[in-house]
């Protein structure tokens, strides 16, 4: 341990009153940022004081010949010599610090290793930061996510991987992601978005199991994702990561800050993806993995205001290529039916900010606006879509009392508009008959403080929909903090989500099937209700182990179903005439000890299944199973750290083309583990390195192919009969169309990666 | 003999407290969600040697980094700064806290009777090693 003696003089503002004076002021600074409680002194006399948040000083001294010492922790210390003049106002303008190249260089601290932790709210909300996510480094927040329990991000096609994430089982368009609390990944970019958003702009991710549709509206019922971007105060002056795999993939996040003015400072992070390798190990003649190249920049400004009120912009810029298909496919072939290939070019960009009322009331005005424009072929068949959404939100946060209440109004605009039949349109401009929704809604939240033990919290909201008219949305969630380290919550609510299917259902655009809407369909709702208990214990020499069980149910009406089993050649969606249940319980363990050994383990068990008509099904693609894990292990006196990290999941029923289809009808329970060596002895460095996938495990494994007909993709020697059904054949054995859809974990086997990771602070 | 149980003042008492006894400041920077200043909290700041120690040579404040009130230190306003929706540090942490240019949980601080920050430590702290920094510190 090093004790630092260093001084650093805090005596403030002199009083005096001396006639024949004068004054000194001045501004500190460095690396153009203003120096608050820099010692300011004359020396040898007792005139002197510290400088304000502004750097500021102000020093009322008797005429004379002094120095001026200006000291201040981690920097050199300033002297001048000067003379005041009796009644002179000498104004120093702008004095800047020289950091000093002191001891003060110990980079790693068990204090900010605040890997996961749940907010002191009734509603459970897990924590995860950009620790967590660095034992098993990814280059996008939707792989990232496999390491958290009861998360799944799932890929829904073998061609273009596209996916979706599953939170305790249900399916993508359930779970809403925001970014700084705002929807702006929904509908169309939930299916290629998140891979889009680099993990170096992420401060912390927040995670809500369960409806939140009470404070979010639409689309948040069955979880949410909220990414909260860094703040350009908090964010390092320059940082780089750049990572590449076996595989040849390509991963650099760059971030750098600076400071325009005294009151705007600038966070700007540019990420660069490139995967331009093709392979194939599974010999199906389609390459394994989408080929990629991505490029993402955003932008943040803060803007320092009176009183401290908050002001932030920020806007990100996305432009993505990525194709698969067969390996011999180029982009002259984009949109025949000579050589099969998706192929998807989107282009996007988001603005959002967030504006504290100047008012003596917390009043908050957030706001966003993004465009969306999709133009992708699959295989012959072209889906092009323009999306934006317009948000904006007012809340007024106020404290009375034993109440914390939170009342809002929202308004949501979505514009969508594609060439398929959802938005009409004659085939010369398909493009030409937009669907424009709004959204307005209300919302108020009250948390009541019963007693340092208790604490309730009731909220209800009611959005009116342009197309399906009032919808109303309560939520109930209780506290009960049985000691200082034993917690239980109660959570209820309901959730509600307007449905886009073409934005959505991925298998709906390749185009392999025809779609029917059977009737008008209603917006899905979800009752849940779920039970949380989280105990910690604290051991000696800063050791920790928390652990947490939770259990819930949910019932969902109107759920919109996709039949892919009546009509091989069909999609035909209905509401469904029944209810979809969801119900399971999961456990989280989260050791650490002072020798610097973590672990963090997570179970999920769960039961999805519709019923219709009497009659239960358990949902296809959906695991009863799963499990996470992360050992990390610090070698004392070293600058080694290890991480071991996997996921585990139980067998899913998986969408089969017919009685004949010789795939497995079920996964066999699979896994990835991944392993890490990370060396931080270098200053300002952090490399690390390892292995992917070290068990090699791949879908293909068992079964004789993934992608049904890869070799006749356009279906060309399909012969079917006079019901639309397939008629096997000698060259179709199996009475297969092509189907990129039987997919649920990624292709990429055992794989090396290294990577660095530069910090300037 | 009865544990005694550890006196934690406030900023805007210093000053007045300072004028019965100088002692040396004593300042603890925490937030919520840190599990180590919860862990120093529960373990460090209950052993008994450390509470007698603070009680007798030092005036002890624990300070919440993300508290949002403001605090008058030394003639000084400190005020809470938001830089997000609901994140957010208050200036006094700020001062008091940073460590080579950037502010961590647990930190430790102390300030003697002048008020300058003699040390400033900004990792969790065992019962051991905090008796050895109170023992040198506390003159």
């Amino acid at each position: 341990m090093k004790i630092r003696l260093l001084i650093f003089f805090i005596i403030c503002c002199f009083s005096s009153t001396f006639l024949a004076q004068a004054t000194l002021k001045g501004i500190v600074k460095a690396d153009e940022e203003p120096l608050a409680f820099a010692n300011v002194m004359l020396r040898g006399t007792t005139y002197g004081g510290a400088t304000d948040e502004f750097g500021h000083f102000e020093i009322q001294a008797p005429a004379g010949i002094y120095t001026l010492e200006i000291a201040m922790l981690g920097y050199q210390r300033f002297e001048q010599s000067l003379e005041l003049k009796i009644n002179q106002i000498l104004d120093l303008e702008t004095i800047i610090l020289e950091e000093s190249a002191s001891t003060l260089n110990e980079i790693v601290v068990t204090g900010t290793l605040k890997e996961v932790n749940r907010i002191e709210s009734p509603v459970p909300v897990e924590v995860y930061n950009p620790t967590f996510f660095k034992k098993n480094p990814t280059p996008n927040i939707f792989d990232a996510l496999q390491n958290v329990n009861g998360v799944r991000p799932q890929l829904n096609c073998n061609v273009c991987n596209t996916g979706d994430i599953h939170i305790n089982g249900l399916e993508g368009p359930y779970t809403m992601v925001l970014i700084d609390g705002m929807p702006v990944v929904s509908s169309l970019a939930t299916v290629y978005g998140l891979s889009g958003i680099p993990n170096s702009l992420v401060e912390r991710i927040e995670i809500v199991k369960g409806p939140a549709s009470s404070l979010y509206g639409s689309e948040a019922i069955g979880g949410l994702i909220n990414i909260i971007t860094k703040n350009p105060q908090k964010a390092p002056l320059f940082s780089a990561d750049i990572m590449s795999t076996s595989w040849q993939e390509y991963n650099a996040d760059l971030g750098f800050k600076f400071n325009i003015s005294k009151k705007v400072s600038i966070l700007t992070g540019a990420n660069y993806f490139n995967y331009n390798n093709i392979i194939d190990n599974n010999k199906d003649h389609f390459t394994d993995v989408t080929l990629q190249n991505r490029v993402s920049v955003f932008q943040k400004w803060n803007i320092a205001r009176k009183n401290n009120r908050l002001f932030t912009l920020a806007g990100r810029y996305f432009y993505e290529d990525r194709w698969g298909g067969d390996v011999n496919w180029t982009k002259e072939f984009r949109g025949g039916d000579e050589i099969y290939g998706e192929s998807i070019y989107t282009k996007r960009w988001e603005f959002l900010g967030n504006y504290q009322l100047p008012t003596t009331e917390k009043l908050l005005f957030s706001f966003s606006y993004n465009d969306h424009d999709q133009n992708s072929v699959y295989g012959n068949t072209a889906y092009l879509a323009r999306q934006r959404i317009g948000f904006g939100q007012l809340t007024w946060d106020k404290t009375a009392g034993y109440h914390d209440l939170l009342i809002g109004t929202a308004l949501r605009y979505t514009f969508y508009d594609d060439n398929t039949p959802a938005t009409g349109g004659a085939e010369a401009n398909p493009l030409n008959n937009p669907d424009k929704i709004w959204l307005p809604g209300v919302f108020v939240q009250d948390e009541i403080r019963l007693n340092p033990q208790h604490k309730v919290l009731l909220g209800l909201r009611y959005d009116y929909n342009s197309r399906h008219g009032n919808i109303f949305t309560p939520r109930f969630a209780y506290k009960w903090s049985i000691s200082k380290n034993d917690i239980l919550r109660l959570n209820a609510g309901k959730g509600f989500r307007v449905v886009n299917l073409f934005t959505e259902e991925h298998a709906a655009l390749t185009g392999a099937r025809e779609i029917i809407i059977k009737n008008e369909l209603k917006p899905e709702q979800s009752y849940n209700i779920n039970v949380n208990y989280i105990k910690k214990i604290y051991l000696d020499n800063g050791g920790f182990i928390g652990f947490d069980a939770a259990a819930w149910y949910t019932y969902f009406t109107n759920v919109i179903f996709p039949d892919y089993e009546t009509n091989a050649n069909q999609i035909i969606y209905d509401n469904l005439d029944g209810h979809a249940v969801t119900t399971g319980m999961s456990t989280n363990i989260d050791v650490s000890f002072a020798n610097g050994l973590t672990l963090l383990a997570g179970a999920t068990f769960m039961d999805v299944s519709s019923t219709e008509n009497g009659i239960k099904e358990r949902q296809m693609l959906t695991e009863r199973f799963t499990g996470t894990w992360a050992v990390s292990y610090k070698f004392p006196k070293s600058s080694f750290g290890v991480d071991y990290t996997g996921n585990i999941y139980g067998p899913m029923r998986l969408p089969l083309l017919g009685d004949l289809d010789p795939r497995q009808p079920n996964s066999p329970t699979w896994s990835i583990q991944n392993i890490q060596l990370t060396y931080n002895g270098i200053k300002n460095l952090e490399i690390y390195g390892g292995v992917k996938n070290l068990l090699n495990w791949t879908p293909n494994k068992g079964n004789p192919f993934i992608i049904a007909r890869a070799d006749d993709p356009f279906d060309k020697h399909v012969k079917f009969d006079t019901d639309g059904q397939v008629i096997a054949t000698p060259d179709n054995p199996y009475a297969l169309t092509f189907d990129p859809a039987y997919v649920y974990g990624p292709n990429q086997g055992i794989r090396g990666f290294l990577g660095m990771r530069l910090m300037i602070q | 003999m009865k544990a005694q149980s550890l006196n934690n003042y406030q900023f805007e008492q210093i000053d007045s407290l300072s004028l019965i006894e100088k002692r040396s400041v004593a300042v603890f920077i925490y937030t919520d969600w840190c599990r180590y200043c919860k862990n120093m909290e529960q373990k460090t700041f209950k052993n008994t040697e450390i509470v007698n120690k603070l009680n007798k040579k030092f005036y002890f404040v624990s300070l919440n980094a993300e508290e949002e009130r403001a605090i008058t230190f030394r003639g000084h306003r400190f005020q809470f700064k938001p830089n997000g929706k609901s994140t957010g540090i208050h200036a006094l942490a700020e001062a008091l806290g940073t460590v080579d240019n950037k502010i961590s949980y647990p930190t430790f601080c102390i300030l003697n009777t002048d008020y300058e920050i003699i040390f400033q430590y900004d990792a969790y702290l065992n019962t051991k090693n905090m008796i050895t920094i109170l023992d040198q510190l506390s003159n």
